[in-house]
Order: C-alpha cells, then structure tokens, then sequence
C-alpha cells in the first residue's frame, strides 16, 4: 500500500516518479537479498554459539582430568557414561572414578553453573540499566551479601549464635543470600515510585547501599580477632573449593531456572535499549519484565555468591567479549554469556588449583588478576576505533 | 478516533495540562504548536498512555487507554520521541526490526518485508547494514521513523484504526529532509488511513503540512482548527509573544504563510486593534 513512499535520497532530490518504478520493482530483490544477509548473520552466530559450546566441552573434560592425578579424556568419558548406568566394557578405576564422581564433578558443575549465572547476570543489568558497565554488584547483591557472611563469621559465637546453630554448616551461604536478596530488595524500593521503577535512582541507590554495606562490613571486620579475619578474607577472594555434591544439590535448580529463564526477556531488553519509553510504546510490559529480571539475577548472583564467595569480573567481561564478535543483539548475548561465562570461570577454577599446587589460590584473585588489565584493554581498544559504548 | 477529554496533568504543585481537549481523526495530520514549555511533550506522553491523567481521559475508538494491553496499544498507536539514545552497535536493519516487536511469532521474511518498506520509505534503505551509532544524527532519526512506521505498518487483524505520535520529528534534519519526513507522515495518513499528530515548532512546517493545527499556552489549550484559522497574527502574538504579518502561500491557496517582522516596529498589534482584526478578518 505505501510502497510508493519514497524519499528524497540526496539534497538534489531524485526525481520521485523515476524513483518509484525502480522501488516497486526493486523491494522484492532487496528483502530477499535482506533476509539472506540476515540467514548468513545469523548462521554464522549459530556457529559462532556451537564454537562456544565446544570450547565449554573442551574446558570441562580437561578441569575434569586435571590435578594432583591426571586422568585421560577416554577414562573420564567411560567414567561419566558408567556413572550415568550404561556400563562400558572394561573394568574402571575405582580411585579414578571416586576422584571424578565425587571430587571433580560437583566442583566442576558448580564452576559451570556460576560461571555461566554470574555472565547471564552481567549481561541481562548490563541490558537493563543500558549502562555497559553495571554489574550484579551495582544492585547491591555482592555487598549485601558479603555483610551477611562477615556478621555471621564474626558475630557467629556471640550475637547471632542462636542463627548459627540453627543453620550448621549452611549458616554462612543462606546468610550470604538472604544479604544479597534484602538490599536488593531496599534498593528496588528506593528506586520504585508510584508503580514506576527508575532505572537511573536504582543505580544511585545501589552506590549509596553498596556503600553504606561496605562501611558496616569495615566496622565488623575492625571487631574481628585473627582466626575470623583470615575465614573472611579468604570468603570474600572467593573459592570453588568447598564444592560437593550436596552443595550442588541446592544450588542447580536455582542457577538453572535463572539461565534458562533470563534469555526469555532478550527482546524486551534489545528494545529497552532504545529508552523505557520507546520499549513501553513498542508494547512490552516494563514493570513485569524488570522485576522478573531483578528477581531472577538476585537468586542467581545470591545462590553464587553464598556458596562461593566474591568473583569478581566474570559478570562483567563476558558479554563485553561477545560484543565484539556477535554484537548487542540479546537474543544472542544473553545464552552465550551464559556458554562463554561457563568456560571462563572453569578455566579460571584449573588455574586456582594448579598454579601453586598443592595449595590452592582464591579464584577471585585469578578473575580479577586476567579481567582488570583485560577490561583496560578493551577500553584503550574502543578509545582508539573511536566508538563508544 | 484518539480523543483527550478535559485532560488534567499534575507534577507536583505545576498543572502541566488543564483541562485540554482534542481529538485525531483517522487519515488527518495535526500539527501541535506552542512555546518551550508549553505542555507539548507531556500531552504526547499522556496521548500515547506513557503518563496517566490526573483527570479526565484518553480513549482509543471508545476505549480508555488504561484498560488496553501494552501489547494491543502497540499494534494501533507509535510514538516518535524527541530525543533517542542508543549506545549499543546494531545495525540500522537491527533497530528497525524492533518496530514489529509488537507481532510476535511473526515469519522473518514478513517482518523484513514490512521493515523494508518502511526504510525505503525514509530514505534509509541503502544504511541497512550500516552500525546505527555511527550515523549522522538526521539519519538516525530517519531509521526511528522507519522503526515507528514499521509498527504500525498495516492494519492489526481486526482492523482497527491506528495513529502515528510525532515528538519533534524535524528537530534533527536539514531543510530537504524536514520536508520529506512531513510528507512521508501526511502520505502515511493518507494513503494509510492513520491520524497523524506531530510537535512542531516551525509554524510553517506546520501550515505547509497540518490539516488542523492546535496551539498549547501554559498548558491550556489556546485554540485549534483549520491553518488559516487558527494561524493569526493575534493567536500568534498570544502564544508565543512574537509579532508576525500572515499571508497567503505563493502556490498553495489554502496554506497561510507566516513572517517574521520587526518586532519593534509594529508595536500597533499589542496596543492597536489593527493588525488583530486584520488577521481575523483573512481568516473569516
């Protein structure tokens, strides 16, 4: 119907009528010449996803067969395909198998599992405050629950010894995820006026929380003695170390229902990046969209944080890194962040554990040590293309 | 029909809107007028259901928009904003595409047909594959029109009347392109059957291309009708203080022509009733 629309291309200004002709007979050439420019964008990102997959398998066999015993690729499969009830001929190393089933699964699986939350996590804040560099710690999550755990290691005999003997060994990690979960919940209702959330005063809110959570953390950890210093220090470097299967069982579901329901808003959050109100006007129901977010990324970042400490950076580079190769779209961004965030955290996991081995390193240090100068990176390589995030 | 009745917004102590009425008609253009500040931007976001009235109500053929889904809403009414800001690397055919996010479970190739269309229609086609953010600013306004056009590209399945919101879409663009943006809306309203409503701020953009034109002063409604009624040296004088003499377009009998004089000199039109009845008598 309003083909014939067209416009004047250059200040000279084309004749219209000549232009028409050329514009009805040319539409149909160029949607199709559009939409296989489109097939081959796409196919080559669906390459690009198997490629992340791949590395991710790679990743996980070598993490697997790595450490104080090395184990072969061919051992570890016959191991995971026997311990899935399909026994393969040949007898099997039962020490071999108790290190890979008991020991380097679980630890293995956790890496994954946090790994690919906290990089979903980074790119879904990253989508909503249409800031490339908000993180889950921008919300509060981290502070809040670094807060909790540092009460509860030093308060844990006196003031709160009722909660710690009622938790056991779980005191530490639901102290650390209900943390996270309530100041994220203060700074969302700092942010929340009249049924409406403002993206920009949450980010405000956030610093001033994350602050004043911080200054408490300082006072708490000024009150420690030596033994409660060292346990903090250590919980806020981060560590996969504790991974078991029990702790697997708790956390799984929770870190799966977040990655696999996060990449279901990624055209709400392509669209909220042209503004809140042009996603409003484009039909998507803003409030629904950014609770579920907040929600989903708070039990996601909370659960991860609560069992494994502080890692700092793996949120915030992952979908950096794939910007660069697949662009913002998020119906990309967000499942493979979630894939490339996997490989990274185990990579980073094998170094923490064969760098000084036997001893073992905070996988925080090792995040940080690589993402810090990495993220310089990236920046002094944007400054120089003259693009802008 | 969208239709404004006795609209009242509030921010704080500051009426923005009092008591305004207006209406858009299917297939006509209409062309919002006044000063910085003069209620403009917020009657649009009142209009496209983005802020709820303090009093009175908006209906879209009959229904207050409140009670229609986002989704539904989106199908039958886009909003231009003034201002976008997009800081993420898509390309041009990326931000255009968003403007069928409102028809999920659409094919690709309906969606890239539609999208197309509409960029063509922009003159943008050709930046199809170009990354948004490295566009001059008139053309990315361009590709946010081919986005908001492709939204409401062709009616929804039941048919219903759609409408095009334009906040400053010239604001950006040179003088061919002002021009060619005005008569891609008015031949969207024609050709389309869609009401077209558009913040303007040059009068005669607005004379050129308004079928009816309103004109908002310290958020009431000044006056609104036909061009040549409603474009008076007086109701100009009111709205925006400034002196002008009206004349008729060279080429285009029915379009009023507006000049800027010496705003000095013709001092008989604050004081005088002259020049006030002259102009009420051309429009009569």
């Amino acid at each position: 119907m309003l083909t014939s629309i067209q416009m004047h291309n250059s200040p000279g200004g084309t004749s219209c009528e000549a232009m028409k002709e050329i514009t009805a007979t040319h539409r149909s050439e160029n949607v199709d010449a559009a939409s296989s420019v489109a097939h081959v964008v796409s196919s080559r990102r669906w390459s690009f996803g198997i490629g992340l997959f791949v590395l991710l398998v790679v990743v996980a066999v070598a993490a697997l067969g790595v450490g104080a015993v090395s184990i072969s690729p061919g051992e570890i499969i016959s191991i995971l395909v026997d311990s899935l009830g399909f026994p393969l001929a040949g007898p099997l190393d039962s020490a071999y198998q108790q290190i890979i089933t008991s020991i380097r699964f679980p630890r293995v699986a956790l890496a994954v599992l946090v790994g690919a939350g906290l990089a979903i996590s980074g790119a879904a804040m990253q989508g909503l405050f249409r800031n490339p560099l908000a993180d889950p710690a921008l919300i509060g999550i981290s502070s809040g629950a670094a807060l909790a755990a540092v009460a509860v290691i030093v308060l844990g005999a006196t003031l709160l010894s009722g909660y710690t003997a009622f938790w056991g060994i779980y005191a530490l990690p639901v102290a650390a995820f209900l943390g996270g979960l309530v100041t994220t919940f203060l700074v969302y209702q700092f942010s929340n006026f009249n049924g409406r959330t403002s993206v920009s005063t949450m980010l405000l809110a956030g610093i001033a929380i994350n602050a004043l959570t911080i200054a408490v953390t300082g006072l708490l950890t000024y009150m420690a003695n030596d033994e409660q210093l060292r346990t903090l220090t250590f919980w806020s470097m981060g560590s996969l170390g504790g991974a078991s299967w029990d702790e697997l069982r708790v956390a799984a579901p929770i870190l799966l229902l977040s990655i696999v329901l996060i990449p279901l808003q990624a055209s709400a959050l392509n669209a909220l990046l042209l503004g809140e109100s042009e996603a409003l006007h484009l039909g998507y129901n803003l409030e629904r969209v950014k609770r579920g977010l907040i929600v989903l990324v708070a039990l996601c970042v909370g659960v991860s944080v609560s069992f494994t400490g502080i890692i700092g950076f793996i949120g915030l580079i992952t979908p950096h890194l794939l910007r660069l190769s697949i662009g913002p779209d998020h119906r990309f961004l967000l499942p493979f962040s979630a894939l490339l965030g996997a490989s990274l955290l185990l990579a980073s996991d094998l170094l923490a554990r064969t760098l000084v081995s036997p001893a073992e390193l905070p996988i925080g240090i090792i995040t940080s040590l690589v993402g810090g100068p990495f993220f310089l990176w990236l920046l002094l390589r944007q400054r120089r293309r003259g693009e802008s995030w | 029909m969208l239709e404004m009745s006795q609209v009242s917004y509030q921010v704080g102590e500051k009426w923005l809107l009092d008591s305004i009425s207006l209406c858009i008609q299917p297939g006509e253009m209409l062309a919002l007028l006044g000063q910085n500040g003069a209620g403009k931007s917020t009657l649009l976001k009142v209009l496209s259901g983005e802020c709820r009235p303090a009093s009175g109500a908006v209906t879209l053929s009959g229904q207050t928009l409140q009670t229609l889904s986002t989704n539904r809403l989106a199908k039958q009414r886009a909003v231009l904003p003034q201002k976008s800001r997009l800081n993420f690397p898509f390309k041009v055919l990326q931000v255009a595409m968003m403007g069928r996010s409102p028809y999920r479970g659409e094919r690709y190739q309906a969606s890239a047909e539609v999208v197309y269309d509409a960029l063509k229609a922009t003159g943008t086609a050709h930046l199809s594959e170009r990354v948004f953010t490295t566009l001059s600013g008139g053309e990315q306004q361009r590709v946010h029109l081919a986005r908001v056009l492709a939204q409401i590209w062709s009616p929804s399945e039941d048919n219903q009347a759609r409408y095009l919101l334009l906040d400053e879409p010239t604001s950006a663009l040179d003088l061919i392109h002002q021009h060619s943006v005005l008569e891609v809306a008015r031949k969207f309203a024609r050709e389309a059957h869609v009401g077209v409503l558009a913040i303007l701020h040059d009068l005669n953009l607005a004379a050129y291309y308004a079928d009816r034109v309103a004109i908002l002063r310290n958020g009431k409604m000044l006056c609104q009708g036909e061009p040549f009624h409603v474009l008076t040296p007086a109701t100009i004088y009111q709205a925006f203080g400034a002196i002008v003499k009206v004349m008729r377009h060279p080429e285009r009998e029915r379009s009023p022509l507006v000049v800027w004089t010496d705003q000095t000199e013709s001092q008989s039109i604050k004081t005088g009733k002259r020049s006030v009845s002259q102009g009420i008598n051309k429009s009569a």
